[in-house]
């Protein structure tokens, strides 16, 4: 199953489930979970089931492409559902089988893995599911997010594309994982994406302008916080995710001191929280 | 007809945390025992799996038992007239749901009354726990509770299936939003559902349906088939009991699956493959022969009821071999990078780590460390160059990516690392053991140099806090606090160091910088420490004897360096069990109580007219030395052993003379006498804090 089809097919089987298929989000974040189709429609009472692939980028985990394992930019496929189905767990399952995964064949277990998010003010409970060893996907029942009580709460389902598509392909090396086959034959991740990662990696270690992204952080802040009076959530939003992003690259280039590192989070979590306030249309508490 | 029957219930939900997972059946259990108090039943037993719990009480009586009460209405001479019931009683009557017919006439206390005999109790155990089973099952403790339907209850994990009987009959109950039935699955391959009559048939059921329910079962096949892979391949293994019982509870059919990663990757830390194969991957190691070191195999714990079939098992094998492979490779290109820069660099880093809020860096916390296990090296046998330099790379390896990946390599790296530089082994283990012990039951430092960086660490830890104004309130410890005072205790100790903490707190306050100083002045936080440290040394104690005895022993004079008290407790201890020990109480406490007011312990031997105050001088005077000599070599048995000697001479005293005597001088040397044996004994206990039986 080439990394293309691996999408297709979730694509697929979750909006056969009744799942809006949405399109990753056009602005840095590093997981999936930032995504107002998460973040923000988490929140309320209203029934809400949205899938979606998410380009993640986490600065400090690039490792200009020498890494067999391990990038700064990757794909997570989300699922997201609200109120969580009752046999989501089997609708789970089911999503195994429809990408070629007959579960007669492989080891699955549920290891306890609760989820915590200190830059979103949430949390929930749920697993680390395991095909044959391997961590294949984030399994969690949200119970808080924004500092809300969830009530129905949000089940979110999140796959690791490229160690997914590892595990299907048999292949030891993210960059030989086969994307398409086109008709010169396979196009690789190598080809795809290796430039990329070496590219980035200087940028994110080496080159990136810690002033400026500390200029950058301020002026985000200062806009989500600007935007959040004047009531526009989902722009208030933006900016929240845009310094949350220029923290972690501030983080990666090794700018920021453990203490100092502790108030940035808080920070972004502040800015998190208000574009949630804005979204309920509660009086700003800030 | 039977008038018992086995009651028996069975929850089924989503995987439950493995930890959770024999607290659940065992809440479960003892709920309904609490519930049937009372009511005749039989023993319980229960069953655990990560999707179920279950629990069967044998023998529950039908019915609760009844009992009759008597109630009385008004005085037959108005209840009855003619020998007819009047509207009065019949209205008595109905008012307790009975007829007329069932009133009887009874003798008040102001003559004859009417009366009615109510049956309570007699209600149907099926309907007591149909009542009653909801409540018990949410009143269940979880360190976390999740929410999962709307406007739901909260429970470990969602819950999907009730299983409810008592004998055959189902019981009505509703439990967390699910009405019970008679049905369950089995393992995920086995998902249609079958109907069970009894606990026996829930059991069979599900081991045909791939499920182990007992618990017990599923970890004796894990061992044993761990054991047996092994075996097949030639290799040891070394049961780690607490990942043994994780694993069992990850999995209701397990089969161990032998798996092997590239040979070539032996050569990183074997600390590091073990502790990453344990803690990440939740694998067992396997051991060459003895002293050839770790092998490339290794033994995981499958859920997969075929997975001995060569296919599924290649399958499985694979899969978990790569994730090893993966994460060892990782950690092989960390440890080339780390070991491209010496430890000093790494330790430059370290200023950027605070250490704790505002209170400087992890590097200022070296340098301290550093400086005082030099002051300390000497007691402990330690070299002090060593000590100090030592102390100086003993935090360095926590900026390396090592660290970063495998936080509980910490020190273990920094020793590797040290010694791939040449420094000396005792530096190198120094630096790992520094963190010893970690916990209560952890080992401590096998060096003198690992002994007084330990010491050293944990001082400045304690020292440092205080000094910045912390404090513990209530249970919550996020610095460790607790577990620094504890260790420090155990180091000096098992050091066999004569020593006060108090003037190594003193040490540690003048090492600190103004970053540190400024919060709280430096007598209050020594005062603070040496208090804190105390109350440590009292709940350690307090695992060697019983609260009495650590009172009696804290709450007297004496020698004060914890090594002392320990050894003065262990004395009591051992005395208390013998059955001299009561009347030995009886006439000490005597002795402490006359001598309450009375602290002066002179008094003229020549003047002691008296046999019996001329025989407990003697006394004395043979038992001091030979108990305070005891005493100096910590053998507070023997002291105990020469003090007892003085009972008889005392209560003879107490026969022979009046102590308290009307004459000033009699009474005086009397009670100097008695409290110069009072002070004897207070170098060991205070007896009147001993309780009384």
């Amino acid at each position: 199953m080439t990394f293309q089809e691996l999408i297709l097919q979730l694509q697929r089987y979750w909006g056969e489930q009744g799942c809006a298929i949405l399109q990753p989000l056009d602005t840095e974040v590093g997981a999936g979970t930032f995504h107002p189709a998460t973040f923000l429609r988490s929140l309320g009472p209203k029934p809400w089931r949205a899938a979606y692939v998410q380009p993640c980028r986490r600065p400090g985990d690039a490792r200009y492409g020498d890494n067999p394992n391990r990038l700064g930019h990757y794909y997570q496929f989300q699922v997201v559902m609200k109120p969580a189905p009752a046999d989501v767990q089997e609708l789970y399952i089911g999503s195994l089988r429809a990408i070629g995964i007959d579960l007669s064949k492989h080891d699955l277990r549920f290891v306890e893995d609760n989820w915590e998010s200190p830059t979103l003010g949430a949390w929930g409970l749920g697993w680390e599911v395991w095909l044959d060893g391997m961590e294949c996907t984030q399994y969690t029942y949200f119970q808080q997010v924004a500092g809300y009580e969830l009530d129905p709460i949000t089940v979110e389902l999140t796959y690791g594309l490229e160690r997914l598509a590892m595990y299907l392909q048999g292949v030891d090396n993210v960059y030989d994982l086969v994307w398409v086959q086109g008709p010169d034959g396979p196009l690789t991740y190598r080809e795809v994406y290796h430039r990329n990662e070496v590219e980035q990696s200087r940028y994110n270690f080496e080159l990136a302008d810690t002033e400026l992204l500390v200029r950058w952080f301020e002026g985000c802040e200062k806009e989500c916080r600007a935007l959040a009076a004047a009531g526009l959530a989902l722009p208030a939003y933006d900016q929240c995710m845009k310094a949350s992003h220029t923290f972690n690259l501030l983080d990666a280039r090794g700018a920021i001191s453990v203490a100092e590192r502790a108030r940035f989070i808080g920070r972004v979590r502040d800015l998190a929280l208000l574009s949630a306030h804005t979204w309920m249309g509660e009086e700003a508490s800030k | 007809m039977s008038t018992t029957a086995p009651l028996f219930i069975a929850i089924r939900c989503e995987e439950l945390p493995a930890r959770l997972v024999s607290s659940a059946a065992e809440q479960l259990s003892a709920g309904l025992l609490a519930l049937l108090s009372g009511i005749d039943h039989g023993p319980a037993r229960i069953w655990a799996t990560p999707r179920r719990i279950a629990v069967e009480i044998e023998a529950v009586a039908l019915l609760r038992p009844g009992s009759e009460q008597l109630l009385t209405g008004p005085a037959a001479s108005v209840a009855f007239k003619d020998g007819q019931p009047t509207a009065a009683a019949i209205g008595f009557a109905r008012g307790k749901g009975l007829p007329p017919e069932a009133i009887e006439i009874v003798e008040g206390p102001k003559g004859p009354v009417i009366a009615v005999r109510v049956k309570q109790g007699g209600e149907r155990i099926v309907d007591l726990v149909a009542a009653k089973l909801d409540s018990i099952v949410q009143g269940m403790k979880f360190p976390v509770g999740m929410r999962w339907q709307p406007g739901g209850p909260r429970w470990a994990r969602p819950v999907h299936g009730l299983i409810a009987l008592h004998g055959d009959q189902l019981i009505p109950a509703t439990v967390l939003g699910i009405a019970a039935g008679r049905s369950t699955v089995g393992h995920r391959l086995q998902p249609e559902p079958f109907e069970v009559d009894s606990a026996a048939a829930w059991v069979e059921g599900l081991r045909e349906r791939f499920v182990e329910p007992d618990r017990a079962s599923r970890r004796e096949r894990i061992a044993q088939q761990l054991r047996e892979a092994a075996a097949e391949l030639g290799a040891r293994i070394e049961v780690d009991a607490a990942l043994l019982e994780e694993v069992t509870d990850l999995v209701e059919w397990p089969v161990v699956v032998a798996c092997a990663f590239d040979p070539e990757l032996l050569d990183l830390p074997p600390r590091l493959l073990v502790e990453s194969m344990r803690v990440h991957q939740r694998v067992f190691p396997l051991w060459r022969a003895e002293g050839q070191g770790l092998d490339h195999n290794f033994l995981a714990v499958s859920n997969h009821p075929r997975a001995h079939e060569p296919r599924t098992r290649d399958t499985i094998a694979t899969g978990n071999a790569r994730v090893i492979g993966a994460r060892f490779h990782d950690a092989r290109f960390f440890y080339a990078e780390d070991r491209r820069k010496p430890l000093l660099a790494h330790d430059e880093r370290l200023v950027r780590m605070q250490w704790i809020r505002d209170g400087g860096t992890m590097r200022d916390k070296a340098v301290r460390i550093s400086a005082l296990a030099r002051r300390l090296a000497p007691a402990l046998g330690a070299d002090p160059d060593q000590a100090e330099r030592a102390g100086r790379l003993c935090k360095a390896d926590l900026s390396t990516q090592m660290v970063g990946e495998f936080p509980e390599l910490q020190g273990h790296v920094g020793r590797l690392l040290a010694r791939f530089e040449g420094e000396p082994e005792a530096v190198a283990l120094a630096i790992e053991e520094h963190y010893l012990p970690r916990g209560a039951s952890d080992g401590l430092p096998t060096s003198p140099a690992g002994r007084a960086l330990a010491l050293a660490d944990r001082l400045d830890t304690l020292a440092g806090c205080f000094a910045a104004g912390i404090r513990l309130k209530g249970s919550s410890d996020p610095l460790g606090l607790r577990r620094a005072a504890h260790g420090l205790l155990q180091l000096l100790l098992d050091a066999g160091l004569r020593q006060l903490p108090e003037p190594l707190f003193a040490l540690a306050l003048d090492g600190l910088g103004p970053e540190l100083t400024r919060r709280s002045p430096r007598d209050e936080a020594l005062s603070d420490l040496v208090e804190f440290c105390l109350a440590r040394l009292q709940a350690l104690l307090r695992e060697e004897a019983d609260k009495g005895v650590v009172d009696a022993v804290l709450g007297s004079g004496g020698e004060r360096d914890p090594l002392a008290l320990r050894a003065r407790v262990r004395a009591m201890a051992e005395l208390a069990k013998s059955p001299e020990f009561g009347p030995l109480k009886v006439t000490f406490k005597r002795v402490m109580g006359l001598t309450r007011d009375h602290d002066d312990p002179r008094y003229d031997p020549a003047a002691l007219s008296e046999p019996v105050e001329q025989a407990l001088h003697a006394a004395l005077e043979q038992v001091r030395p030979r108990a305070r000599q005891a005493a100096a070599a910590l053998d507070y048995g023997e002291a105990l052993r020469a003090l007892v000697d003085l009972k008889d001479p005392v209560d003879e005293l107490f026969v022979g003379v009046m102590v308290v005597s009307p004459d000033e001088d009699l009474r005086r040397r009397r009670l100097g006498l008695l409290r110069s044996v009072a002070d004897e004994f207070n170098r060991v206990a205070d007896f009147t804090q001993l309780s009384a039986d």
